[in-house]
């Protein structure tokens, strides 16, 4: 489930359901000063109850808009299942 | 191999009855009290020999068609196996299909601003519900990575 040089872990739990076509706001987390990028995963399970993982790597620009072109980085940073 | 052993073994049969028949047919017989043989006088001989005669068309039809039948029967088995094999991928492919498929991320608010926040946004583009069990979101610089 966890690759990369920068693993990441289920620090936050978070039980909550997601509907089909859903979209909802988890959380504000501070932005550290002088970080340029913010990378991360989510745990769920499906309705056979499989665990999948997403995970994620954002550029943080100056505009406030995270982008997803974040080059030179290890692919596992992008793992979904 | 099936086939020919089939028809050897009908040959056989046939051919040890009108073999018999014919060996029978060469045998003498006492002749009628007028002193000469008539059609009538072999009546039950010529109804075997009619008989026979019928039933070898009858069991060669009958052998053709029950091998039409052996191989219509494998074809069936053949069809019913792609059936099953195509149903077995089908229910391993709905839920993949199905599934939920989660993704997130966010953006930075507000925009060069002193103080920004990360808003940690989900959304579920599959077609069942995602049950959301935990996360994790950490910053770093690109060096680091």
């Amino acid at each position: 489930m966890r690759a990369g040089p920068q693993t990441v872990f289920p620090w936050r739990p978070f039980d909550d359901r997601i509907a089909a076509g859903a979209e909802k706001v988890l959380k504000y987390i501070p932005v550290p000063p002088s970080v340029d990028v913010v990378y991360g995963a989510f745990w769920y399970q499906d309705w056979l109850k499989q665990e999948h993982i997403f995970r994620f790597i954002l550029r943080i620009p100056k505009d406030g808009d995270t982008r997803t072109d974040v080059t030179g980085v290890d692919d596992s940073y992008s793992y979904w299942d | 191999m099936r086939s020919i052993i089939v028809w050897a073994s009908l040959a056989g049969l046939l051919g040890f009855s009108l073999g018999g028949s014919f060996v029978w047919s060469l045998q003498e017989t006492k002749l009628a009290s007028h002193g000469y043989e008539t059609f009538f006088d072999h009546m039950p001989e010529w109804f075997v020999a009619v008989f026979t005669g019928l039933l070898t068309v009858v069991t060669f039809l009958l052998v053709r068609s029950t091998n039409r039948l052996w191989e219509a029967g494998e074809r069936q088995i053949v069809v019913a196996e792609k059936a099953t094999n195509a149903a077995v991928a089908s229910a391993e492919f709905i839920p993949r299909v199905e599934r939920a498929y989660l993704t997130g991320g966010g953006p930075v608010l507000p925009p060069e601003a002193a103080e920004r926040f990360f808003r940690v946004e989900v959304a579920n583009y599959g077609k069942t519900p995602a049950f959301l069990c935990a996360y994790d979101v950490q910053f770093a610089t690109l060096e680091e990575k």
